[in-house]
């Protein structure tokens, strides 16, 4: 849709006259944090210091699996300097069944044990043991030296297909290994199969993740003045603040804290990181005390993504139409449960992928081990199955001669159509638009240049919620408030990650009262002063908090109109706003401005404040394990299109072109959507290439960004992105969520160009040069027999 | 963390005054590229860091007569500015647009490199490539060691604790052609998997001489020099090439770490020498 350009110069009843339509949704425009960001005045969480602040170290243990049998602190509290020597004993509530931020009751299901400092037995390597604060970082490293903890190392169990199996040694001290099971059954799998004439079958398997964010973690904590204690903490999640206060045995209103703007979260910023250790150590020492993990401290010591082993079986009839699909997922969640039953729910609903299918039986399980604990990273749940099903049918198309888009137009999801849980699409479904334009964006396969390399072209779809599962019971609030001058204040307990978070919301509030950008100041993240809006996490601020400050300002927006009408004595409805007036288009004599509204209001005893709540649609916790209807409010669809060149010497994959195409719904900020699809692409480009956390009973072996790669700038193609908006999301003006469906599909799409480029289907990601190459050898030996 | 004592010489000969007083427990830092990570890392225990940084006559590329002489400081991005490189020692100046990334080509010294000694450093493998010599200088004397000699494993050198690295020191060679090809698993910020230099001299495509200095294919950059006493003398030709493939496949010893396995790295010697022979002819 176009929209009307104002022009700075125009006198005001022009600008009021032109401004009919958006002014500032659905333009590109730097977000509010990008110059400070840009020019590096933003404060991060570890450039905050106050007068008197310990710094904090965490002892981590250095076995995966054993008994803690003494832990001896006498020499480190004896350290000059050291104010506090923390164990398990210190913490008065050690071991909580936690909601993970979550405050709806979800049952037992849905919990899992938060450990704050390891107890009698240790799970995996860098489990915190110990807290020390001193007076400096170096005397604090000193004194974990000083710390003597004696060790009986224990076998563990490093495989969850080991740690499965009856007998296996126990990663917890009373609990199965088991954490979750989920099924998905529709339909008759053997007849599905039976009818087929063609089915596929592949064992597919996915790494550990990191989320190789720049900013490690890092907070400061004081008790101020009133007793409370104060955290200012990089999180995605403010309202651990009810999961502190438990540990430290503390009402919730004695726990504030305060969120920084984040040097990116990607979910490994959604569980509590440092916040309990700083509340416990702020509250022993009574002086202020900062923590802040190492690089490597973070590798080791934060969860990360699931790793999968993935089952598929996928049967076609010979025009291509699928008839049955079954799955069996098994998920490593490492040594704590954390957020892994609802990340295997995710991997459940989604195992089938984005098309109609109508057979379809799944069974996922995760199970603990002693390797590094697992749980949300961007995608979350969602990505690994989307690697295994759009291989799946990848394969089915090359073994029936049809082109990678026929087989998904011909299967994929439509509006009206179900998923195999029988949630039911009343809105558009934009799979095989996405697919369409993603494919014809990339054109028609180059001729090499290289006799060395060969070129191969990759689709790949997906589907991912946005928003929390529905019997989370979902909201967020708002706060806005008029000043006196025509300024507004905004309060929202958003969390923002770097994804545009707050100034979304401040977009919108500029459009919906007509009051530019640079007059409005938003405050966030604070539990003490911020309505709050939960967490930043799930795809769900666009649309939980996006639509919670869409109804608050259209509130104060029908109050100034309200007003207006008695001034001017026009019909409220014919009014509009914008360009801080309120006129009436078809009667520009009738207007004024907004400040003489606000005053108006001000002077009646109008609130020029209100604070709104947004309810996303409600469902009941699941209570079976077979999982049907509705468990989300609404999906994003897109796909990825890639072009690849390989080696066909070394097995190196090289990702020449990338197309992102997305049904974004309504771009709120089109610079700030573009950035999300490009990063998105990026963030798996590297987990379906380099990225490889690897864990060898239980150590990990990847312990720097020197072994754990990320891609570099130069390893990075343009990404071309193709924005789709139907405006058929259930956020502000129609939107979708983007943030985590971006980082979908990019992944199965590089492994599809890759079996384009050189025919071997890489089933173990990241697609290293090695893998890719012996692949190939295997291959050739094979036809040679 | 480890407490360090820091010194900074002001001249080579104080800097080696204080090397020669401290023995083992000096450690001698530059650009800190290593040094810094290996703190960090605890790989290093507490010493006394003495900082050459500021010595001024371990600076600058120099040609006297037909040798080319680069102090011991020069950085890889001064390298890769450098014409007299270039020129005359092209295999070297080719290292420095793969070589870690632009910050640490600002930092890292070639001394440096050397004295770290990594099997995979990329500095090292032109220098074996150019047969150059380090010039390595104590209190009482100064030593030319050819590089072969200098690396004594992975991490190891002769270089004695009182001695300083002040200079590296090669022929001029224009005659030769140059290439030097790296293998690594991104394009940027990668260590080397494998890399090859190669300085081949061509009569049409019959082999003259040819110099092949192998990185991260054995426990120290290696020369492949049966694969270069096969190649002597004889025509580029696809059947010579698949030949020395062959050879220069058993001359590597690689080992399997994380990042690759040990046949996989074998493998790429022989593809490395292939595209660096191909190179060579084009």
């Amino acid at each position: 849709m176009e929209t009307t350009v104002v022009d700075e110069g125009l006198t005001k009843i022009d600008a009021c006259h032109k401004a009919q339509e958006t002014t500032i949704i659905g333009k590109r425009r730097p977000k509010i944090d990008a110059w400070p960001k840009a020019k590096g005045t933003t404060i991060y969480a570890d450039d905050f210091t106050m007068p008197g602040m310990l710094h904090a170290k965490v002892l981590r243990s250095k076995y995966p699996a054993a008994m803690i049998l003494a832990i001896d602190t006498g020499k480190a509290e004896a350290l000059p300097g050291v104010h506090a020597v923390l164990t398990c004993k210190d913490v008065p509530n050690n071991n909580l069944r936690a909601k993970f931020g979550q405050s709806t009751d979800v049952g037992s299901n849905f919990e899992g044990l938060y450990r704050v400092l390891a107890e009698s037995k240790v799970r995996f390597m860098g489990e915190a043991v110990a807290l020390v604060a001193a007076e400096s970082l170096k005397i604090a490293e000193e004194a974990l030296d000083l710390i003597k903890v004696d060790y009986e190392p224990l076998p563990g169990v490093f495989d969850p297909i080991e740690a499965l199996k009856p007998g296996a040694y126990r990663v917890g001290e009373s609990e199965s290994n088991v954490v979750s099971r989920f099924k998905v059954r529709k339909g008759d799998v053997e007849a599905g199969f039976a009818a087929a004439d063609v089915i596929v079958e592949n064992t597919y398997r996915v790494p550990f993740g990191d989320h190789a964010y720049l900013e490690p973690e890092s907070g400061v904590a004081w008790v101020d003045e009133d007793e409370v204690i104060n955290i200012r903490v990089s999180t995605q999640v403010i309202e651990h603040f009810r999961t502190v206060a438990e540990v430290v045995g503390l009402p919730q209103n004695r726990i504030r804290v305060i969120g920084t703007w984040l040097g990116g979260g990607f979910g490994g910023k959604e569980d509590i990181t440092v916040e309990s250790f700083l509340a416990l150590l702020t509250l022993k020492t009574g002086r202020p005390v900062k923590l802040t993990y190492t690089r490597e401290e973070s590798l080791l010591a934060h969860g990360k993504r699931h790793p999968y082993i993935m089952k598929y079986k996928t049967g076609a009839t010979r025009d291509g139409r699928l008839v049955a699909l079954e799955a069996e997922l098994i998920s490593d969640a490492g040594a704590y449960t954390y957020l892994t039953p609802w990340i295997l729910l995710y991997s459940t609903v989604n195992a089938a992928g984005p098309y109609n299918i109508p057979n379809v039986k799944v069974d996922t399980v995760s199970a603990l081990t002693n390797n590094p604990f697992t749980s949300a990273n961007r995608g979350f749940g969602a990505v690994q199955p989307n690697v295994a099903y759009e291989s799946q049918i990848d394969e089915l198309a090359r073994v029936l001669g049809m082109g990678p888009l026929t087989i998904r137009q011909k299967n994929c999801l439509r509006q009206g159509d179900s998923l195999a849980t029988n949630f039911k699409f009343d809105r558009y479904v934009a799979v095989a638009e996405a697919a369409e334009k993603a494919w014809q964006a990339l054109g028609p396969v180059p001729e090499s240049q290289d006799k060395n390399i060969r070129i191969g072209h990759g689709l790949a779809v997906g589907m991912m919620s946005y928003g929390r599962l529905t019997f989370l019971h979902d909201s967020s609030r708002c706060f806005i408030k008029l000043e006196l001058d025509g300024s507004v204040v905004v309060r929202c307990g958003v969390q923002d990650l770097g994804g545009g978070q707050a100034s979304t919301l401040c977009e919108i509030v500029s459009e919906e009262l007509g009051i530019p950008l640079e007059k409005i100041k938003i405050y966030i993240a604070d539990t003490a002063l911020t309505p709050l809006a939960g967490t930043t996490t799930a795809t769900r601020m666009l649309y939980m908090s996006g639509n919670a400050t869409l109804k608050t300002a259209r509130e104060l927006k029908q109050r100034l109109l309200t007003k207006a009408e008695a001034m001017l004595g026009a019909r409220a409805a014919d009014l509009q706003i914008a360009n801080e007036c309120i006129v009436n288009p078809v009667d520009p004599e009738q207007q004024i401005t907004l400040k003489e509204a606000i005053d108006a209001c001000a002077t009646d005893g109008i609130e020029l404040f209100y604070e709104g709540q947004f309810n996303a649609p409600f469902t009941e916790v699941p209570t079976s394990e077979i999982i049907s209807g509705p468990t989300f409010a609404d999906f994003t669809f897109g796909c990825h299109a890639v072009e690849v060149a390989v080696d066909v010497d070394t097995g190196a994959v090289d990702v020449r072109k990338l197309i992102a195409c997305f049904d974004v719904g309504k771009a709120i900020n089109v610079l700030n959507v573009e950035g999300q699809l490009e990063g998105g692409a990026i963030y798996n480009m590297g987990y379906a290439l380099t990225e490889d956390l690897i864990v060898e009973k239980g150590y990990l072996k990847t312990p720097s960004f020197s072994e754990y790669l990320i891609a570099t700038s130069v390893d990075v193609p343009d990404v071309e992105t193709i924005m789709i908006e139907s405006g058929a999301g259930l956020g502000p003006y129609g939107a979708k969520g983007v943030g985590e469906p971006a980082d979908n599909s990019i992944a199965p799409a590089i492994l599809n160009a890759i079996c384009d480029a050189v025919g071997v289907r890489i089933t173990t990601m990241p697609a290293t040069p090695e893998r890719v190459f012996w692949a190939m050898q295997e291959q050739q030996q094979k036809s040679r027999q | 963390m480890s407490s360090f004592a820091y010194a900074v010489p002001g001249t080579k000969d104080e800097a080696l005054a204080l090397l020669n007083e401290l023995g083992s427990g000096a450690r001698i830092v530059a650009g800190c590229t290593n040094v810094l990570p290996d703190i960090r890392a605890k790989k290093i225990a507490a010493c006394t860091l003495v900082d050459i940084s500021k010595l001024a006559e371990l600076k600058g590329i120099d040609v006297r007569g037909d040798r080319v002489i680069i102090g011991s400081l020069t950085t890889i991005n001064e390298l890769l500015h450098s014409d007299l490189v270039a020129s005359h020692g092209q295999v070297l100046w080719q290292v420095g647009r793969r070589f870690a990334d632009p910050l640490t080509r600002n930092r890292a010294t070639i001394g440096g490199n050397l004295a770290n000694a990594s099997p995979a450093g990329d500095g090292v493998v032109p220098l074996l490539a150019l047969e150059a010599k380090v010039i390595v200088a104590s209190l009482a004397a100064e030593r030319e060691i050819p590089v072969a000699e200098f690396l004594t494993g992975p991490g190891r050198s002769a270089l004695q604790p009182n001695e300083l690295i002040v200079g590296v020191s090669f022929t001029k060679t224009t005659a030769m052609r140059s290439v030097f090809i790296k293998f690594g698993m991104r394009k940027s910020m990668a260590i080397s998997l494998a890399s090859i230099g190669l300085m081949v001299g061509l009569d049409g495509d019959r082999v003259e001489q040819v110099r092949i200095a192998l990185g991260a294919l054995a426990p120290t950059a290696i020369r492949a020099r049966q694969t270069e006493d096969y190649l002597t003398g004889k025509p580029l030709a696809p059947e010579v090439v698949t030949r020395a493939q062959e050879i220069i496949r058993t001359e590597a010893k690689p080992i399997s770490d994380v990042r690759a396995s040990r046949e996989y790295r074998v493998h790429l010697a022989g593809v490395l020498l292939k595209r660096a022979l191909e190179a060579a002819l084009a």
